[in-house]
């Protein structure tokens, strides 16, 4: 296998125990003292912005339970790769049937990210596959928004709340990574990398990582923000620029060469397209009302690719027409 | 009565057994029509009701399969005849009970009902018809036991001519002897379908695109006809008729706009139409809420009547489809197998790492056994 | 030298005799045929006019055939089946038909309604 994921600095330097944790005292203090007794530990929801540690911690979590074997006990889901709620109740029965607890081992861990991205009718369902299923497994929740978790999931996990790192400890990890990694950098370019990701932790390193990776050996201010105004893929600006352009041909033909190899579903391109409008400022509120439109469409047609083309020809007679 | 063409002799039967009933000199409980349809055995019965004044309750055998359902209906008939003549307002009409394909209630399943025809037959003192297609004589023997049954058979091809002569005349139709003959031919003895045709002559749709009916037709021989129709209830019917190909046809549709060429404020006009006909669909198919279609077959002649103006259609490999299925197959099947790595090495969502880790790692991440997949991002993020 | 043949009209439903000697073999493979019956003390009766052909084939040593005729509802004529137009498309176990003439006279459904009228008895 190829993937040389050890050389991600995400993966590397990922924390692999509490003490290691990145900020989060609250966290921590309140994790331990629950992990104290493994047979008491309850469903854990996590909930707070995105790189703040939150899928580390459950991570975390699992190798303290199950040491190096970690991944034998351990799913990972993910709401909005799994299907549907059918799916993902499949995918919890298959992993828990068959288990018996024991005085080692008491349950087996399923770790739930962005579980903020289902429907409450999805939610509730799953509170029930919680409960059909917690005399063998615990959940990890995690989430960006509170809010848009249900009230009864809630009143079932002990809610932990992660907050967006600190801008001295994002520099503090970013310094002791360069240091391991041999990087060396400008001065202000750690807190350049801050101020682009503000308490993300994940995107200040991975954009640490591609800044060293073009940069060469001394990373530079600018090579932070060539990056940065690349927050949107190349694609999508390419195919605003087929819009801007009026060349519906060109458009629809990216848009699908995207949309085909990524296997992303519609309403995440859409969401894609906004932020490369908005980037090149051409998010006018008719253009937003017609992205909103025809998200709403989307979810509610059999086709996407008519629903996003139509989107699309919209646009561009909108735009056109200014 | 007299009116009707055909079968005269089975006709006649029916005539004496009813005068034979009457007189209680018949051990059978009932008439049993029997024969293909189309052939008027709806239409003699009623004939019948009327010049010898009775007054028909119809049911559809298969309408009614509980044994409840049927009896609910009927049953009420028996117990108070009189009454029930008087509430209808029609004083002096004995009833008659018409159930109409008993061929359709399944023996086994469907007990109860033929039992309770029968039992309806035998205390009602009411004259029971039965009409079916087929009956076959080891499924349905208790009522071949205690039915009379008469067999109607398919009018000759002269008989159905005389019948399309006989409406050509009365409506006044302006439709010439020969198309009558390819009429006949084409109706295989089926009177219903023959008249059927008739109507559609009458309205303009080709004897080609009649003669074969409309139904069912191979998908690329659909698509000419409804890009060629010359009149818009041709394109109606072939709508109607061929229910299986609407998903493909909304497809083509889409297609067709897309690479129109036309100003890009009318695709977007067309296209935004076909969204909401999508949206339509898609509400039919994944509620099953067939009664909507109707919706369907006035949105969709419109719209391609109206296309027709500025598109021609051309059988082609649909474009999309080169996309979906062709050019991107290895692509596809190399980033599934990426995908299925990622929950167990990077921890986030599929969205997260094409728009957040890919762009910037694919570089380093993929090698060369993705090699297609590898390009496709140079493609993408390069 | 050509003999001349035997024609026999048949009518749907109407028993009939091939009048010639049959013999065993010949009588069973006859009645083995779809679309003709044997009925004691009636006769051979066509039920389905498919077999018309298939029994001819068998008898045609004999310089006997068998012709499909039937009665013109309205006028009680012979009609020809053979040379009918529609002989090619008709499923021939029918009761009756309508010959020529009367299929062509204008106000032949009208004749038809008298007919029927008469026939079935009604005032």
């Amino acid at each position: 296998m190829s993937v040389r994921i050890e050389q991600m600095w995400v993966e590397k330097y990922r924390p692999k125990t509490l003490d290691e944790l990145i900020d989060q005292e609250e966290v921590v203090d309140g994790l331990k003292q629950l992990l104290a007794n493994k047979n008491e530990m309850p469903h854990l929801l996590f909930a707070g912005p995105p790189g703040t540690g939150k899928t580390t911690t459950a991570l975390i979590i699992a190798r303290h339970l199950y040491g190096e074997a970690w991944r034998e006990y351990t799913l990972e889901l993910n709401a909005s790769d799994e299907r549907g709620i059918n799916v993902i109740r499949e995918r919890v029965k298959i992993f828990s049937q068959y288990f018996t607890p024991t005085e080692e081992i008491p349950f087996k861990l399923i770790i739930l990210d962005e579980a903020d991205m289902m429907t409450s009718e999805a939610q509730t369902a799953l509170r029930r596959i919680m409960e059909i299923n917690s005399r063998v497994a615990r959940f990890i929740l995690i989430c960006n928004y509170l809010t848009r978790i249900i009230s009864p999931i809630q009143s079932r996990c002990a809610i932990f709340r992660f907050r967006g790192i600190p801008k001295e400890d994002v520099i503090k990890y970013l310094e002791r990574i360069c240091q391991n990694e041999g990087v060396k950098y400008e001065e202000g370019v750690l807190e350049l990398i801050y101020d682009y990701t503000k308490g993300d932790l994940r995107r200040a390193i991975n954009l640490l990582q591609s800044a060293a990776g073009v940069g060469g050996g001394v990373i530079k201010a600018l090579h932070v923000e060539e990056l940065v105004g690349k927050v949107t893929p190349k694609v999508i600006r390419e195919l605003i620029e087929y819009i801007k352009a009026g060349d519906f041909y060109k458009a629809r033909h990216l848009l699908f060469d995207f949309k085909s190899g990524s296997g992303l579903d519609g309403q995440e391109i859409i969401r894609l397209i906004m932020n490369g409008l908005i980037e090149s400022r051409l998010l006018t509120p008719e253009v937003a009302k017609i992205l909103a439109e025809y998200e709403y469409r989307l979810i509610n047609g059999a086709f996407e690719e008519i629903q996003l083309t139509a989107m699309l020809a919209s646009i561009m007679s909108a735009i056109g027409r200014g | 009565m007299d009116e009707v063409i055909g079968n005269e002799d089975a006709k006649k039967k029916f005539i004496e057994w009813v005068k034979r009933w009457k007189k209680k000199e018949v051990e059978e409980l009932g008439i049993l029509l029997v024969g293909p349809p189309g052939i008027g055995k709806t239409s003699w019965v009623h004939a019948f009701a009327n010049t010898f004044g009775y007054n028909v309750i119809e049911t559809n055998a298969s309408d009614y399969r509980s044994q409840k359902a049927l009896e609910e209906r009927l049953g009420h008939i028996s117990r108070s005849v009189s009454l029930d003549s008087f509430f209808m307002g029609m004083h002096k009409k004995e009833p008659l009970i018409f159930l109409d394909e008993v061929d359709g209630l399944d023996p086994k399943a469907d007990k109860g009902a033929i039992e309770t025809v029968i039992k309806i037959a035998k205390s009602s003192g009411v004259l029971t018809v039965l009409a079916a297609n087929i009956v076959d004589p080891k499924r349905y023997k208790e009522l071949l036991k205690n039915f009379y049954v008469i067999e109607f058979k398919p009018l000759s091809p002269r008989q159905i001519e005389l019948l399309l002569r006989k409406i050509v005349y009365l409506e006044n139709l302006d439709i010439k002897d020969e198309k009558l003959r390819e009429i006949v031919l084409k109706c295989k003895g089926d009177a219903r379908a023959a008249i059927n045709m008739l109507q559609s002559v009458a309205i303009g749709i080709s004897i080609e695109a009649v003669g074969t009916t409309l139904e069912n037709l191979p998908f690329e021989v659909f698509m000419k006809r409804l890009f060629e129709a010359k009149t818009y209830d041709e394109v109606v019917s072939l709508i109607q008729s061929n229910i299986t190909h609407l998903e493909d046809l909304i497809q083509i549709l889409w297609d067709l706009v897309s690479r129109s060429g036309m100003d890009i404020k009318y695709i977007a006009d067309f296209l935004k139409e076909l969204s909401d006909i999508d949206i339509l669909w898609s509400r039919i198919n994944r509620e099953r809420k067939w009664g909507l279609l109707r919706y369907l077959f006035n949105l969709l002649p419109s719209y391609i009547y109206r296309l027709k103006r500025y598109v021609t259609y051309e059988e082609k490999f649909p474009e999309y489809r080169f996309y979906l299925f062709v050019k991107n197959r290895k692509v596809r099947e190399q980033r599934d197998e990426i995908y299925n790595l990622i929950p167990r090495y990077f921890h986030v969502s599929k969205r997260k790492f094409i728009t957040e880790i890919l762009p910037y790692s694919y570089k380093l991440l993929i090698g060369d056994m993705w090699r297609d997949f590898r390009e496709w991002c140079d493609r993408m993020f390069g | 030298m050509s003999s001349r043949i035997n024609v026999i009209k048949v009518f749907p439903g109407r028993p009939f005799q091939f009048r010639i000697r049959l013999g065993s073999t010949l009588f069973k493979a006859i009645v083995k045929i779809k679309g003709i019956e044997y009925r004691r003390g009636e006769g051979f009766v066509i039920t389905s006019y498919d077999a018309i052909p298939k029994v001819n084939a068998l008898i045609e040593r004999f310089n006997v055939m068998l012709i499909p005729y039937i009665p013109c509802v309205i006028c009680g004529k012979d009609v020809h089946c053979e040379t009918c137009e529609y002989s090619i498309n008709c499923r021939k176990d029918l009761e009756a038909c309508i010959c020529k003439t009367c299929l062509n006279q204008s106000d032949a459904w009208r004749k038809y309604s008298e007919i029927q009228k008469t026939n079935l008895d009604i005032k």
